[in-house]
């Protein structure tokens, strides 16, 4: 079917800085495929040169095992959901989804057939003769699947889709939009901001950060497994607790005030560290446990969780994630255990340790 | 202490009425200019127009003699005054649909991205800043039969002494061709921020649906444009009826009075031969022709036009 | 089929804009030619010479011209930036009985041609003895309706809260005016003052009826006046005249071309 690859793309827009550096990634046929990275990360971008609105500067793009960098965008079979829907203001709901169609020598007949089907799958069958001004932020946002539902692409991409909605409706049509993949089996390249939509959404995602990938992989693998210090914070919320270390003999060393105990798992052969932990790995000490003394300085109580910021040293605070309602109070002293497992070391430029860049790099080479 | 107290308003809504007192004192404040200025120069000289205009005056514009209708009677029944009215009505009709079609045509073409674009846009819409003054002189210059550009063009092709401006025939189109390409400017502009103000998106979709460039032309950009279209032409429909310079330095209404539009003529009544009467009448014709096109245009035009 | 298209397109741009820019980069061709040359019909001309520049001054007071219609245009712009701004402002952030109706009468007056006023205009400036002087040439067109709506739609940007926080504080009207709302607005400030400039530097018809002599005369009616004189077989001191006329009106559009299409749009469509 549909198999979308990008081997070795580059993007520039001067001719001189790549904003997009030597990508290369394959999607699967019926995938659900994310791409995260905060605002400028070159996401959009990525998803553009995909639907052929942008020139590929170098590489190759395959969709299908063809190669289509000059392909225009009609041509590729692929339907698109735009950040603000692009809705047309002047053409009612029903010409919005039909928009195009006839390029494609559809009958009339079929063209309202898919229509209607679309729109029933959506709950737009009410709203088909009103105009994109008469219906809610999340009923045009449902007019624009439609729009790219009919079309029978087998090909999906969706450009920050539900970053003009509200909390509740996000995460409504969160659900609503993976069902839809789901049931009509296409390929869905996603592009968001949003680390807890990747998370939620994605069957793989990649990790953007100033134009170059830093990691391909599943949610949890992603999450678990962090390939450096930027995926480590930038997934997860709160984010992973990171601190330098130095290490000494069996145990690290926070900046000279506070040291850690280990047994084994020791970073081999680096003096210097960065030493990441998730905030659900930091517990309260039970008898036994090898227990460090920490100060709160903050506690915010979250109903099923309760979020306790202590100090790790002097300048640098950590984050511990307990669930259910604790009653921590700021300036108290806390004993605290985290399980030596859970630490993931990095190297000072922010590489993972102990952990060839096996996830890291999915380029087309390791995969053949 | 337990008096009752007088009956009056409470304080409460005095200083209200205060209040509100010295906020509309101050509104006006404001507005005073603009309220004086429009009153002199605008509403004043409106009335006077239109009462003069049942007067016959003096050469001092005084009124002497009420008339009543008679000054529009004998306007209906004067040569003359038909002809202008003809040459107005012909006049827009072949400056208003040509100069919009000729600046969309151009602003479609500047709105696309290339390198250089910028250039191009400056040059399309270097008309604006020229003056009618300017640029009459100038086509003046390009009309003349023996020494002008066109004729010497012409004359390549075997055409010869065409008389632009002396030729009855001819001379109201001269003058509207040299009005088309000083209105280009104007109208391209703002015909180029229309399009500009269009949402890329729309068209990134169009892209991917497939359509062709003139289904997309059809039935996204010229619907979206419509607001602005409906703007420039209604502008330009009323700039169109109130042509003076122009014919002022190329044609001075002639030949025969074939380009002797209404504005030309209420000048010539009024100030060459100082019947001020007529040109009122004229006057407050004119106004009322621009009052009606306007609403025709709001009337019918505006029922094609999508806003947002 | 994308490089062809490229192609055609950049060939149509070219041509178009050699078409537009014809006659003004003919006028400029002329302006450098000798008498004889001009009669011949030459359009590029075999030796560049500026005599007619200094022809064109010395023949007629152009210089007296363009510092008149300097003066006259800057006058009017600044007559109606202050005019429009004051009655914009009343009618964004004063709220008061009859507002709305002063408004509407505001609007209303876009649909009074001028010419249809300028019999009794022309009347009143003369009984004013404003006739051959500046006051004659610009107060009448102080008050604008265009330009009281272009900085209406502008000032009703400016968020409200800021207002409120200035009532607030205590801050007088007029200081609020004067010290938030025109810096904010400076964009919508240039645009009508590039708008004004150059409409006054160009208008014909008015300058022509209520000057009749050289103290005042602005350069268009200059222009008028050479090209009916017996100086109008001399073509190139004419075209030499034309190009230090719409010189400055040309540079302020360049520079302010931006600006202008954002702000006329703004007055026009919202």
């Amino acid at each position: 079917m549909a198999k979308v690859e990008l081997v070795h793309v580059c993007k520039s827009y001067n001719g001189k800085e790549d904003v997009i550096q030597d990508l290369s990634v394959s999607i699967e046929p019926g995938e659900f495929f994310v791409l995260v990275g905060p605002s400028g990360c070159g996401k959009s971008t990525i998803l553009r040169m995909i639907a052929g609105l942008e020139a590929i500067t170098s590489g190759e793009l395959l969709i299908g095992g063809i190669k289509v960098n000059g392909m225009p965008p009609s041509e590729r079979n692929l339907s698109m959901v735009f950040q603000n829907y692009a809705l047309y203001p002047h053409l009612t709901v029903e010409q919005n989804i039909t928009f195009g169609l006839h390029t494609k020598k559809i009958s009339k007949q079929e063209q309202k057939k898919r229509c209607l089907e679309a729109a029933e799958m959506l709950g737009l069958t009410d709203f088909l003769k009103l105009k994109p001004r008469q219906l809610s932020g999340g009923q045009r946002q449902r007019v624009a699947l439609a729009r790219a539902i009919v079309t029978h692409a087998p090909i999906c991409l969706m450009d920050e889709p539900l970053s003009n909605l509200d909390a509740k409706l996000r995460s409504k049509m969160r659900s609503e939009i993976r069902q839809l993949q789901r049931r009509l089996g296409i390929t869905m390249i996603y592009v968001t901001h949003d680390q807890v939509e990747a998370m939620t959404m994605a069957d793989r995602m990649m990790v953007l950060n100033e134009g170059r990938p830093q990691q391909i992989g599943a949610p949890l693998e992603i999450y678990n497994h962090p390939s450096n210090i930027f995926v480590a914070s930038f997934i997860g919320a709160p984010p992973m607790n990171l601190a330098k270390a130095k290490v000494l003999e069996s145990s690290l060393l926070f900046n000279s005030e506070r040291v850690m105990r280990l047994h084994h798992h020791l970073p081999s052969s680096q003096q210097q560290v960065i030493v990441g932990v998730r905030p659900e790995h930091i517990r309260l000490a039970d008898t036994g446990d090898e227990y460090f003394i920490a100060e709160v300085v903050n506690v915010e109580v979250l109903g099923t969780e309760t979020l306790i910021t202590f100090e790790l040293t002097k300048t640098e605070h950590w984050i511990a994630r307990w669930s259910g309602q604790w009653n921590v109070h700021v300036g108290e002293q806390v004993p605290l255990f985290i399980d030596e497992t859970a630490f993931i070391f990095f190297h000072e430029d922010g590489q993972r340790l102990n952990h060839p860049v096996s996830s890291y790099v999915a380029s087309g080479e390791e995969r053949k | 202490m337990n008096t009752p107290l007088p009956v009056q308003p409470p304080a409460s809504v005095q200083i209200r009425r205060k209040r509100t007192m010295r906020t509309t004192l101050e509104g006006i404040t404001y507005l005073l200019p603009s309220l004086i200025l429009f009153s002199i120069f605008l509403f004043y000289p409106m009335l006077r127009t239109m009462y003069l205009s049942v007067y016959l005056t003096d050469y001092q514009g005084n009124p002497v003699q009420f008339v009543g209708i008679e000054n529009f009677v004998y306007l209906l029944k004067d040569v003359n005054f038909l002809q202008s009215v003809k040459a107005t009505l012909l006049f827009v009709c072949y400056t208003v649909p040509t100069s919009v079609f000729l600046a969309l045509c151009l602003a479609l073409m500047a709105n696309e991205k290339l390198k250089g674009i910028g250039l191009f846009r400056t040059c399309f819409s270097s008309t604006m800043g020229m003056s009618v003054a300017a640029s009459s002189v100038i086509w003046m210059f390009m009309y003349n039969p023996s020494i002008g550009v066109i004729n010497k063009v012409l004359s390549l092709f075997g055409i010869s002494d065409v008389q632009w401006l002396l030729d009855p025939k001819i001379a109201l189109v001269s003058v509207a061709i040299s009005t088309i390409w000083m209105n280009t400017g104007f109208t391209f502009l703002i015909l180029l921020g229309g399009l500009q103000n269009i949402d890329p998106s729309l068209y990134e979709s169009a892209r991917i649906a497939g359509v062709s460039y003139l289904y997309q032309l059809r039935k996204v950009t010229l619907p979206l444009l419509s607001p602005t279209l409906f703007f420039v032409t209604t502008v330009s429909l009323i700039h169109s009826f109130q042509t003076f310079g122009q014919i002022d330095i190329l044609t001075k209404g002639g030949p025969m009075d074939a380009t002797n539009v209404i504005v030309y003529s209420i000048y010539k009544d009024a100030f060459i031969n100082y019947n001020f009467g007529s040109a009122s009448a004229q006057a407050v014709i004119l106004f009322f022709a621009i009052l009606v096109v306007t609403f025709l245009q709001f009337k019918f035009g505006e029922r094609k036009v999508h806003y947002q | 089929m994308n490089v062809l298209r490229t192609f055609l397109l950049y060939a149509l741009l070219i041509t178009c804009s050699v078409v537009m820019l014809f006659p003004i980069v003919y006028a400029f061709l002329i302006s450098f030619m000798s008498g004889a040359e001009v009669l011949q019909g030459h359009i590029w001309p075999q030796e560049f010479t500026t005599a007619n520049y200094v022809a064109a001054f010395r023949k007629v007071p152009l210089l007296e011209y363009l510092l008149n219609s300097f003066i006259v245009s800057f006058l009017v712009m600044l007559g109606q930036l202050i005019v429009s701004s004051l009655a914009a402002f009343a009618f964004v952030f004063l709220n008061f009985k009859g507002r709305d109706v002063l408004f509407f009468l505001c609007i209303a007056t876009m649909l009074i041609p001028w010419e249809a006023t300028m019999i009794p205009n022309f009347l009143t400036v003369q009984k004013l003895g404003w006739l051959n002087s500046y006051l004659g040439l610009t107060v009448p067109f102080f008050a604008l309706a265009f330009g009281i709506f272009l900085l209406r739609q502008h000032f009703k940007t400016i968020p409200l809260e800021l207002y409120e926080a200035a009532q607030v504080s205590g801050v007088s009207h007029f200081r609020f005016f004067w010290n938030i709302v025109l810096p904010l607005s400076k964009t919508s400030l240039i645009t009508l003052g590039i708008y004004s400039f150059l409409t006054t530097w160009n208008m014909y018809l008015w300058p022509l009826l209520v000057t009749n002599n050289d103290r005042v005369r602005t350069v268009q009616i200059g222009l008028k006046q050479m090209q009916t004189q017996e100086i109008s077989t001399e073509w190139g001191v004419v075209m030499a005249a034309v190009i230090v006329v719409i010189l400055p009106t040309l540079l302020l559009l360049f520079v302010g071309q931006k600006h202008l299409q954002k702000g006329l749009m703004q007055g026009a469509i919202k």
